[in-house]
């Protein structure tokens, strides 16, 4: 389920509709992790080792036309990225996920750099909340 | 208890365990569907888990086939399992509980609602184990009546029985070791009516 939020301290990603979501919402993960910051910063940890290898799932799917190993990628990615609350890689990494589905990979390069640049936007945020320098 | 947490997704095994644990539960994690089969091969008896969450998509072993294989294997017909699923059609979550899920939550989860379906999970455990020690009660008790109702050989004369090792012996010892009645020693009327003559007849 994707919630939308119509302000927030933070910058939001937009879609072509003019629905937008929350980078990050902070919030709503320290909720899942019962208030816990630490643990927030271990799952940020977590999720950054966890970027680079499945974006590298993605590109190579895209690369190869392969819809099936898009689907698998993009889906893990989403799952992930939907349970830090990171709400706008979930949506770019569903976009892609639906794409693979279909087995219709028009625009899909666009599509990869709308989930490139909310990642570019979300990792800063995950290195913030790691506490590391 | 012991519950599996079976999710190939970092994130959300490490979310998941820590939620569990911190509500008192005992958590093992399998990073994909095959460590999972291999928690159950391997894990017997009380360390055995009772209660599993399996993510539908996992690398290798899928946990809808986790489920079906459970439910076809002698001894994990009862567990209970929870798919963990990021899919809401109806049509999915029909084959997940016919593959032989009892329950279901989608991702991304809440903490909440996570909790309250592994309680309903845990008090079914729990009826089930209760269940089976009362139906394997009513089975020995069951046994027992059996032996009392077969054919008795009984000696007219003293009245011993010949028991399944072929040795006579008291009758009372026979109930004893047949029953769960208890005996208390007596004499009756007549009994005693014979037993004073001898002791009148009796020289002193």
């Amino acid at each position: 389920m994707q919630r939308r939020y119509k302000s927030s301290r933070y910058p939001m990603s937009h879609n072509e509709i003019g629905e937008c979501w929350e980078d990050l919402d902070e919030a709503a993960l320290l909720v899942v992790v019962g208030g816990n910051r630490a643990l927030a910063g271990e799952l940020a940890v977590l999720f950054l080792d966890d970027i680079e290898p499945r974006m590298k799932e993605i590109n190579i799917a895209v690369t190869e036309g392969d819809a099936v190993r898009l689907r698998a990628g993009a889906h893990a990615l989403r799952g992930s990225a939907a349970t830090m609350t990171a709400q706008s890689v979930a949506a770019a990494a569903e976009e892609l996920e639906t794409m693979g589905l279909s087995g219709l990979l028009d625009g899909v390069q666009r599509a990869l750099e709308k989930l490139n640049a909310a990642i570019a936007i979300l990792r800063p945020r995950l290195v913030a909340l790691t506490g590391a320098p | 208890m012991k519950i599996l947490v079976a999710e190939d997704d970092a994130v959300t095994r490490k979310i998941l365990a820590v939620t569990l644990e911190r509500l008192g539960w005992d958590v093992v994690t399998a990073k994909d569907g095959e460590a999972a089969w291999q928690v159950f091969a391997t894990l017997k008896g009380k360390d055995a888990p009772e209660l599993a969450v399996l993510d539908w998509m996992m690398p290798g072993l899928e946990g809808i086939e986790i489920c079906r294989r459970l439910r076809a294997t002698p001894g994990f017909e009862l567990m209970y399992v929870i798919l963990l699923t990021s899919r809401g059609d109806k049509q999915d979550l029909s084959e997940g509980l016919a593959a032989g899920a009892n329950d279901y939550i989608t991702k991304p989860f809440d903490p909440v609602e996570l909790e309250a379906r592994v309680r309903v999970g845990v008090r079914m455990v729990n009826l089930q184990r209760s269940l089976a020690a009362r139906v394997a009660e009513l089975e020995e008790a069951l046994g027992e009546i059996r032996a009392l109702q077969g054919l008795l050989p009984i000696c007219s004369y003293c009245k011993k029985v010949r028991n399944e090792a072929n040795y006579w012996e008291q009758v009372d010892s026979y109930l004893l070791s047949h029953s769960d009645v208890k005996i208390t020693h007596g004499i009756c009327p007549n009994c005693l009516e014979k037993m004073m003559k001898e002791l009148d007849a009796a020289p002193v």
